[in-house]
This record gives C-alpha cells, structure tokens and sequence, in this order.
C-alpha cells in the first residue's frame, strides 16, 4: 500500500481515537465534533485514493499491520506521470489567482468585484487548461 | 524519480555560464520553478515582517510611558492587531513555506514540486490575500482592530460593523486556502518525488519537518476558514452561530479557532526545529544524534498539537480543566527530546561557530526560556494569574522569535550561498546576530514581570503603577536594538547580493543532497544524483571521495 | 578561570534566569495561597531545568570547539543511543507527572465549591464597566470607566462571584487574588474566594473587549464582617440606585 494511503489511514485511526477518547473524558461537543471530523475527512481521503489506486489495478496484500505500522516500499508508489516533464512557464498562477481574490471581495464591496474578477479569472483558467490539454495529449494514456 | 524535461532547453554543458538567479520580470511573473517561488515566498514574508516590525515599534512607543501620547486607542487596537495577523499570517507561516518550497525538492532528490503550477498559485493567492489583509488600513476607518484571535461577539455585526473586519476575513480566508494547496503540494511531492534510495528513513530532517507541517496545516486551516465562513455568516447573513442572545456561542467561536489555533503555533516552529537538526550537525562535524528520536518526537509533537487547543480557554470556565492541562505538559516531552539531542550531536564534536551556528546556539539558549515558561501556564491555577497578561505576551514572543525567527535567520544565512551563490558576511552577520539578542533579551525578558504583576495585554494604556513605567520602558528600549539589528541584516543582503556569485556548491561540508548541485542550482536542480544510502548522501559522497584521494 | 567554573556560573545564571519568570504577588485569598505554593514548585523546578540545560550547552560549546590547529580527522560519528533517549525522555516525563499532580491538588483547593451562607455577588460586565449586585441584600453599585465602581467584600467568609456579560467577552482579574475569569455573554461563569486579608484590592478588565478595555478598572476593598454588614445596611438605606463610589 503506497505511502500517501498509509498515511491517510494512521490519520484517520489516530483523530477517530482521540476523539472518541475526549467525548468519554470531557463530554464536550465541539471538541470532539472537530476530532471526529478530522477522522472522517481522513477516512475519505483513504476511501478516495484507495479506490483510485485498485482501479489502477493493485491490490492489497500482505498482513494489515504491516500497512499501519511499516512504510511503504518502493514499489508500492505509483504516480500517474512518471515522463518527469515539468510544466512550461505561465501566467495562468498569477491570474487565476488575481480572479480568485476579485471574486472573494466580491463578500466585501459587492457584486462588482465578480464582474472584475471574470477577466482574470477566464485568462487563467484557459492558460492553465491548454497547457494541461497539451501535456496530456503528449503523454501515453495509460 | 528524476524529471527529464521536455520542450525545454538540455541542461547547459560544462564550462557555461552559471545559472543565473534572477531573470527579468516577466520570469518571475510566469514562473512555476519551486526556487523561484521558494525566493518570492522568503522576499514577501521578510517585507510583511518589516511592515508588523513597524507596527510593533509603533505600539511599543507608545507603551514606554503612561499616558496616550502618540496614538488614539482606537489606532493603537488596529497597531495591535495588525502586528499579530502580519507576524502569524504573512510572515511566519509563509517564510517556512518557502524555506520548505526551496529546500524540499532539492533535499529529496526531485526536479521540482509535484504540482508546479499550483504551487505558483499559492503564492499568488499568498500575496494577494496578504495585500488584502493590509489593504483594510486604506479604507475609511483603518485596518480590523479586534485582534489578530477575533473573538467573536466583538468581531462580529454589532461590535464590528464596517468592511474592515470583512476584508481580513477574506483576506486571511485567502491565505489559508493558499497554506492548504501548498501542504498538499509538500505531501504529495515527498510521497512520490523522492530519488532512488532515499526511504522514508534517510529523508533529511529538515524534509520531515516539513512533512509534519504540512499535516499540521491540512488538519488545521479548514477549521479556521470554517469559523471565518461562519463569522462572516453572522455578520451579514444573518446568522447566529456565536451570538448569544439568540442560541449561538461565544465559545464555540474560541474552540473552532483555537482548534486551528494551536497547531498553527506548531506549524511556525517544526520547520525550524528541523533546521536547527540540519544546521548544528554540520558545524559539529557529526551526525544528527537520534535521527529516528528526532522524527517520533516532530511526529508526537504534532500529534500532541491537535489535543491541547483549549489551554487558551483556561479561563472561560468552559473546558475540561485536567485533560488539556495534562496532554499540554506532556508536549514538553517530545520537545525536551529534542534538545537533549542537538546536545548531544554537539557532545564531542568539533564545533565551530560561523554564524548560522550561531544563530542555532541562540535559538537554543533563548527558546528555553519559553518553553519552560510554557511549561508554567500549561498548569490552569497558575494560568489563572497569567493568562491575558504580558506573562503570555513574553511566553509567545519568547517561543516565536527566539524561535521561528531566530532559526529563519539560521536557515537564511546557511542557505544564501546555496541560493544566489553569494556568502553573507561573517561580520555583519555576527553583529547582527549579537544585537538581536540582545534586543529580543532587553525587550521580552521585563515581559514577564510585567505579566506576573498583573499588567493585561492588549492594553493601550495602563495605570501608573510601581514598576510598571519602568519595564515597559526598557522593553520599548529592546524593540530599537532590534530595529538597529534588522537594520544591519538587511545592508548585509544588499551589499552581498552586489558581489558576484562565486560561492561552491558545498561551502560548509554539509550533508544533505542540496549540496551537491551547483550554488544556485540550474533549472531542473541535478545533473546527476549522488547515490542515496543513508540521511547524509553528501557526506557519504565526500568520504568516498576523500577514500578514493588517499586510495590513488 | 578554569572551564569548569565558568561552566558552574552560568549554570547559576540559568538558575537566576528562569526565576525573570516573574514575582507574582503573595495571595491575598486563601485560594490564591495555593496557587502561590505551587508557583514556588514550578519555579524551583524550571530553575533545575534551566541550569541542566543552558549548563550542559555551554559545557559543549566551551570544551569542544574545534582547535586551530586540529587536523582534518572528523570525531567519533556517534549517532544516536537507545539508553539516553530512554533516561531523556522517562526524567521530563517524571518532572510532567508531578507538576499535573501538584496542579490537581491546587485545582481542587481553588475550585471548590463552596459551603451553604457564602455572601453572593452578582458581577455584570459591559462596555466599559461594571454593575456589581448583592443579590440577597438589594444593594448594588455601578460604575464606568475609571476609577470604577467598587464592591465591599467581607475578610474570612467564602464570597462566591458570578459573572455575567452584557455584551462581549469580558474578564474579571484582580492580580492580588492570583485569579481570573471569563465574563462572557450567555455563558454565566462562578468561583469562590475567601480573602485573608483586608485591604484595597485593584481590578482589571482581562479580555479585549474594544477600545475602552483598558479603562475599565474597579476595586475590591475586604474589611471585618461587622464592617460589612454596617456598609451593606448604609448602602440599602441610601437607595440601592446605582452609583460609582468612592
């Protein structure tokens, strides 16, 4: 089980507890709503890369204490792009960004700072997608 | 695995011209390079950290004597708060981020960060969303004056009316989206960049310590942009979460933000406790002693952060006093770990002491101080007395600057040449080093007393009692030491970065795998990799070769 | 002077140093006794910490500096030992468990409840001051800003406070009772002093609370019972109209 999965997994054991264990010492909710919540999140993200990484074809093997207690070995890590291209340089961060910020302070001065925030935020969004469409179409779908 | 990149240019052949570190505007605009974002993030933050100094000479003027003599109260609140969100918010966090932006990919061995271009957002969205925080001073009535905590019912519709308030929400909203994409970046980038051979095991110290943070961070923000979007709910959507009168809760609003609260005082220290571990291992000439002590006690250290937020609640009457008072003492364990090892490694070494080592011994003298001083209000009955006092404001700048600030100070003076090719000077470096602590001594220590005394933070004024004059006096007095000593930190950059770039890849035999690129690094950072068999990979490279020296 | 001495110097200045931690206030309240006692612990346990410490970094620095003159040959690569992680890690956990358990005890002495006849005062918290009520005697005293109201409190008998807010976050802090707590709106708050001592007692605001927060102050002043009762017949046959006192 790679790295990222046992890490989610060792997260979501440990909130899950802590927060069990604070319910029975303290009886306070808001604690140990925040403690279970970080327990559920991590048991997503668990569910989430666990199925993507079947669906790549892997299977679990080996005892389970090993997962929770061993790191992972090296050939249990799987990224998707493996070509170690680096993207090309792009003003779609700084854009993207730009749009992002105009668009919150639209909860500030209103309805305004959407209609700036489309610009920047279209600009960005278009750099960023034809740069990933581009790379995408120059790796082996695998 | 080693990026090779494509439809960009092969990596220049030998005898060229050095890469450069800084390329023209439009370069840093477009940039996804993991240095050049490091560099922004470290140059942004030390800006930020000018603009909260300026706010802290500001109020600490105004304290040397009773009496409002330069300011109103109102403008003192907004100096106040303003110091705390800048220093936590826009410096701290952000210089760690990109210490840890520069340092990671090239310690474990990678071309860059996994997510290169969202790593650029981050910062962009960094930038931007501390611009906002900032920009409330711009706008009739001045910046949000609430504290950089905002406790609700006073950060809320009826206490804080106006778009002050509305701005730092957003902004700091902003800045914690922009920590959370970078935690996954770091995350994701030492899962599955490392080079061949370096396990978890052999990742340098300083990398683990980045990994923790990023843990800290992925846990932690969403909590805190979780209260700012219900704060900003009860102010203009009519909600009522922390609004007593009608069913909500004021503590509520201390538990969700202290959840975050605290880790995030770990997230500002467990980069630099990592540095430390880097740096004192080199200027010993032996290796870190306890590396695996070391990584269990960050792990444990983190761990423990998420169970102890409500030792800032002490005094509500709200929370159980024996749990948080026993997990917060036990953090002291891990951290007690630590420093018995840096001893340790030191412990029959050859020591030497250019500044970087320096700074480290600092850091170690003075951070003591406040962890024993965490230790005391850790235990409710003596928190009683100190809590919302200057005994906290001592403890907090203790730990901060004789902490975060002290091995970021570390950590740039180690790693400048490897950035920009460039050695800082050794004599501004020493007198800088030895002003500021005297500064940060004469300005924190008197804290304490003042603390103990019953002076309350947050305080614009204060009655003329005895003693109180004085210590505020001679604090104020510290905070010009430090000024003067910033002062001379920032010629040393200037004048340095005028010399030419001359500085070889391993200027001070370190051992991690930074050092064995050129200074600075070019484009894709490694020509060729260095085997990976232990956590020193230049170390071992160095013996081999001074092996094959001898062996000739 | 010799490396050993200088070593033992500084080891006494750690001592010295961790007791800047501050002076605190001798308790006026037989609680805040407590509490006193317990600073005494921690500070004598900080000041073993900080001398072992701060002694054992500079022996270091001092007796291992790298010589002029030494060759290239690096030292011993030690790098690591279960022993001392074990002896490091068991001390400070031994030092933690007594502190928490000198912490329970003084927790219990200041937080127990108190016996049936304790003289109540209601305490109200507003921007920016304070409506202090005696609940079961009709009288009540008020004021804004400085110098504040203040409430007359008997010495020896148990006095139970209660807090209320009427707006923000508030905190209730006299410096001489080594205590405080937390005014805060829908959330009443309660504890109990008995003060040892007549005197004139100074008190704060503690929480941020806006832009008066600091002018907010008020006193206690704890005379003998019969005074008390005298002052509180005075106060209800003046007209319990609120008003700031002298």
């Amino acid at each position: 089980m790679p790295e990222e999965l046992r890490f989610m997994m060792r997260s979501a054991f440990y909130s899950s507890f802590v927060g069990i264990a604070y319910w029975l010492l303290t009886r306070e909710p808001a604690g140990t709503v925040l403690l279970l919540g970080c327990g559920l999140a991590a048991t997503v993200m668990f569910g989430a890369l666990l199925y993507e990484w079947r669906r790549s074809g892997h299977r679990l093997s080996g005892p389970p204490w090993r997962w929770v207690l061993l790191p992972a070995s090296d050939s249990e890590s799987h990224t998707t792009d493996q070509s170690g291209r680096l993207p090309r340089r792009t003003l779609a961060p700084l854009s993207g960004a730009l749009g992002i910020v105009l668009l919150a302070l639209t909860l500030v001065f209103g309805i305004w700072m959407a209609v700036a925030s489309i610009v920047p935020l279209l600009i960005g969004l278009r750099l960023w997608l034809r740069d990933v469409m581009a790379e995408f179409r120059a790796v082996d779908v695998d | 695995m080693t990026a090779i990149p494509v439809d960009q240019p092969l990596a220049r052949e030998h005898g060229e011209a050095r890469p450069q570190v800084s390329h023209g505007l439009a370069d840093w605009l477009t940039t996804t390079d993991h240095k050049q974002i490091g560099l922004l993030y470290i140059g942004t933050s030390l800006v930020f950290f000018l603009l909260g100094g300026l706010a802290a000479l500001a109020l600490r003027l105004e304290l040397a004597q009773p009496g409002m003599e330069f300011v109103t109260p109102e403008v003192y609140d907004q100096l106040f708060t303003m110091h705390g969100t800048i220093m936590m918010f826009l410096f701290g966090t952000p210089i760690a981020l990109g210490l840890a932006n520069y340092l990671l990919p090239l310690q474990i061995g990678a071309a860059d960060m996994a997510f290169p271009r969202l790593n650029a957002l981050s910062y962009w969205l960094f930038l931007f969303g501390g611009l906002v925080v900032v920009g409330g001073t711009f706008i009739v009535g001045g910046p949000a004056d609430a504290g950089w905590t905002i406790y609700a019912p006073l950060s809320g519709p009826d206490y804080s009316p106006g778009p002050a308030m509305d701005m730092w929400i957003v902004g700091i909203g902003l800045t914690g989206i922009s920590s959370i994409l970078g935690a996954v970046n770091f995350i994701a980038t030492l899962f599955t960049r490392r080079a061949p051979g370096m396990t978890m095991l052999r990742v340098p110290i300083f990398t683990w310590g980045v990994l923790v943070t990023a843990v800290l961070i992925l846990f932690s923000f969403p909590v805190l942009t979780a209260a700012l979007a219900l704060l900003y709910i009860d102010r203009h959507l009519g909600g009522s979460f922390f609004e007593a009168a009608s069913g909500g809760s004021p503590v509520l609003f201390q538990h969700l933000f202290w959840f975050f609260g605290h880790p995030e005082v770990y997230i500002l220290i467990l980069p630099f406790f990592g540095i430390i571990s880097e740096i004192v291992p080199v200027f010993s000439r032996k290796p870190l002693f306890g590396y695996r002590a070391m990584i269990l006690s960050l792990v444990l250290i983190a761990l423990y952060s998420f169970t102890v937020w409500a030792h800032h609640m002490f005094t509500t009457g709200a929370v159980d006093l024996p749990f948080f008072s026993f997990v917060s003492l036990l953090i002291a364990v891990p951290t007690g770990i630590k420093f018995f090892n840096w001893i340790a490694t030191m412990w029959r070494g050859q020591l030497t002491f250019p500044t970087p080592m320096l700074w480290c011994l600092g850091m170690m003298y003075f951070f003591l101080i406040g962890g024993i001083t965490g230790v005391i209000v850790a235990s409710p009955p003596l928190d009683f007395q100190f809590q919302d006092t200057y005994f906290v404001v001592a403890h907090l700048h203790n730990v901060l600057v004789g902490g975060t600030v002290l091995a970021a100070f570390a950590a740039i003076y180690f790693w400048f040449p490897k950035a920009t090719g460039r050695l800082l000077s050794e004599r501004l470096g020493k007198i800088h080093f030895w002003t500021f602590l005297v500064g940060i001594t004469v300005t924190f220590l008197p804290q304490y007393q003042l603390g103990a005394d019953g002076m309350p933070r947050r305080y614009a004024d204060y009655p003329p009692n005895p003693g109180w004059a004085d210590l505020n006096m001679i604090s104020t007095v510290g905070s010009w030491i430090m000024a003067f000593s910033i002062l001379v930190f920032l010629v040393n950059v200037v004048l340095t970065l005028r010399r030419p770039a001359t500085a070889p890849d391993d200027p001070w035999e370190a051992n991690s795998l930074e050092w064995a690129t050129s200074s600075p690094p070019p484009d894709h950072n490694f020509r060729s990799l260095p085997k990976v068999r232990s956590e020193r990979p230049v170390f071992d490279m160095r013996m081999s070769a001074n092996q094959e020296r001898s062996d000739a | 002077m010799t490396r050993r001495c200088f070593a033992c110097q500084v080891a006494i200045l750690g001592a010295l140093g961790a007791l800047a931690s501050g002076c605190i206030p001798q308790a006026a309240t037989t609680q805040g006794q407590s509490i006193n006692s317990l600073y005494t612990v921690a500070l004598a346990m900080s000041a073993v910490v900080a001398a072992l410490v701060w002694g054992l970094i500079t022996w270091s620095v001092i007796r291992y500096r790298r010589g002029k003159r030494a060759s290239d040959e690096l030292p011993p690569q030690t790098s690591g030992s279960q022993v001392l992680e074990i002896i490091w890690t068991a001390g400070p956990l031994i030092a933690i468990v007594i502190l928490f358990t000198a912490t329970l005890l003084t927790l219990n002495v200041v937080n127990a409840a108190p016996q049936q006849g304790a003289v109540q005062l209601n305490v109200e918290a507003f921007r920016w001051g304070w409506r202090m009520t005696y609940p079961n005697d009709g009288v009540s005293v008020e004021g804004v800003l400085a110098p504040g109201p203040q409430a007359v409190l008997p010495v020896g008998r148990e006095v139970q406070i209660n807090l209320t807010s009427a707006d923000v976050i508030h905190s209730f802090f006299v410096p001489q009772f080594l205590y405080k707590k937390d005014a805060i709106p829908g959330h009443p708050n309660s504890f109990t002093i008995t003060i040892a001592e007549p005197g004139t007692y100074a008190g704060q605001c503690a929480e941020f609370c806006g832009v008066f927060h600091s002018q907010m102050p008020f006193t206690i002043r704890a005379v003998s019972d019969t005074d008390y009762r005298a002052w509180l017949s005075s106060e209800r046959a003046a007209g319990s109209t609120p008003g700031a006192t002298p």
